[in-house]
């Protein structure tokens, strides 16, 4: 009989998680601002917390060996996510989250936008590799585990996801200097 | 390109490589100066996209509950755990296989008697878990106006006092030193035109948390002011303020999803030139340097 904690309990790994969690939730179509992202992380987190404590044992030995909890615990935040994201999608009457869906349509505009905006642009298959390699810190066998995919989608996804950035953020050489925004967003 | 060879760059990029396998990836990135590029390109955008959410999962736990959950799952079997990325910079986060393999009852006590320990264990973990859900709580959010503050001060101190060679690129013409800086930093750099009362003298590459900065020295009279550029996630404009940091004065604020401080020994008159910087148009933007595809 293994026991397996589903949650990390270091605070590197808690911060990671918060960091990955808020990049990840704010998407400036369903989660529009760093309050709301936090929030909903906070939650997504107490809702993983406390299916933890009712799963508790898992009956496969080499579980443990094989996913650490690190993994398990962004898995788990992950999966949580996702069912939040179909669920607000279908309540918006939209499909949910696939590769053509452009989170932040009609305001991504290429070379116009920050790198953040440019990663919240993106849609979530893409986005959640990204972070998940880059904030996180994971490798790339550890992203697959964690996201349930396998590592040659994650690469495809990858490879994707750093092309439509690098798109996103390229700076047009001939645009005019681009006025103000008047609205201020979070100023971090 | 082919499969192999994109995911082994992949792998470079996110410091997942064996080091033999790094070895022989920068081998063939020396044949391959396409393979180069794209490398320093993405490895460039790992960089500016950490700098980007830096300071979002920031907040600080109690240390007294994190304390207490290192005592309830034990701190000797944390020293075994693997697993790691293979790079340094990883070497720090350790799985927490350990830990589960410290909560896991022995086989000893389960013979023993199985279900006293066991109960107590899970009792144990619901506490801890519970605690842990209510741990995470708004506290404090890092205010990161300050770091940019104590970055723009620190640069100015490392490279705008006398006897030091303060800038890389030496020009006084804005546009080429955003035309440098862009280079350099592989991300597009903006720069607001120069104010009349003061005279451009160069450009440098300054240390900033996650990822470099633009750092460009100013002359005002005979004494030397320096603006710190930064990519942030704040793409509107956010009116200059002063800020003490590390025993000097900054002045910060927000333009063109840039943060920006200038600082120097000024005082009140470097408000008063960082409110005409941020009043200034900015210049063209440059192109970026070709990518390798």
């Amino acid at each position: 009989m293994t026991v397996v904690p589903p949650l990390s309990d270091r605070p590197g790994d808690l911060n990671d998680l918060r960091q990955f969690g808020v990049a990840l939730t704010r998407d400036d179509r369903l989660v529009l601002d760093q309050a709301s992202a936090a929030a909903l992380v906070d939650r997504l987190f107490r809702q993983a917390a406390l299916e933890a404590v009712g799963e508790g044992v898992r009956d496969d030995p080499d579980r443990a060996t094989r996913d650490d909890a690190r993994v398990r615990a962004f898995g788990q935040f992950v999966r949580l996510h996702r069912r939040h994201v179909r669920r607000l999608a279908l309540d918006d009457g939209e499909f949910g989250w696939d590769e053509n869906t452009e989170n932040a349509r009609g305001k991504a505009r290429a070379g116009e936008i920050g790198m953040a905006a440019a990663v919240r642009a993106l849609p979530l298959e893409l986005r959640e590799p990204l972070l998940i390699v880059i904030l996180a810190g994971f490798t790339h066998r550890e992203a697959a585990s964690a996201l349930d995919i396998s590592l040659a989608t994650l690469i495809t996804r990858l490879t994707k996801a750093r092309e439509r950035v690098a798109v996103l953020t390229r700076p047009h050489a001939a645009a005019a200097p681009r006025a103000a925004v008047p609205h201020l967003r979070v100023v971090k | 390109m082919e499969a192999s060879r994109l995911a082994d760059l992949h792998a470079y990029v996110d410091d997942c490589l064996e080091p033999d396998e790094r070895l022989a990836f920068e081998q063939q990135m020396a044949q391959d100066p396409a393979l180069a590029r794209r490398a320093a390109f993405w490895r460039g955008q790992n960089s500016a996209i950490r700098t980007a959410f830096d300071g979002e999962g920031a907040r600080a736990f109690p240390i007294s509950i994190v304390r207490h959950q290192n005592e309830a799952f034990g701190r000797s079997a944390r020293s075994g755990a693997t697993g790691a990325k293979p790079s340094g910079e990883q070497s720090s986060r350790a799985p927490l296989t350990a830990v589960a393999e410290t909560g896991r009852p022995s086989a000893k006590i389960l013979a023993r008697d199985a279900f006293r320990p066991w109960l107590q264990w899970r009792l144990g973990r619901a506490v801890v878990f519970v605690g842990l859900a209510f741990v995470w709580a708004p506290a404090a959010a890092v205010v990161p106006g300050k770091r940019l503050g104590e970055a723009g001060v620190a640069a100015f101190q490392a490279f705008a006092r006398p006897g030091v060679e303060p800038v890389e690129f030496a020009t006084g013409d804005t546009a080429e030193a955003q035309a440098w800086l862009t280079t350099r930093l592989g991300r597009p750099v903006y720069l607001p035109a120069t104010p009349a009362a003061i005279k451009l003298i160069g450009a440098r590459i300054a240390p900033y948390p996650g990822a470099p900065a633009a750092f460009l020295v100013y002359r005002s009279q005979d004494r030397a002011i320096g603006l710190l550029v930064q990519s942030l996630d704040a793409p509107a404009t956010m009116a200059p303020q002063l800020l003490a940091a590390d025993g000097g004065t900054a002045a910060i604020w927000t333009w063109r999803g840039q943060g920006l401080a200038l600082a120097g020994d000024l005082d009140a008159a470097l408000l008063k030139i960082a409110a005409e910087f941020a009043d200034s148009p900015a210049e063209p933007a440059q192109p970026m340097p070709e990518r390798g595809w």
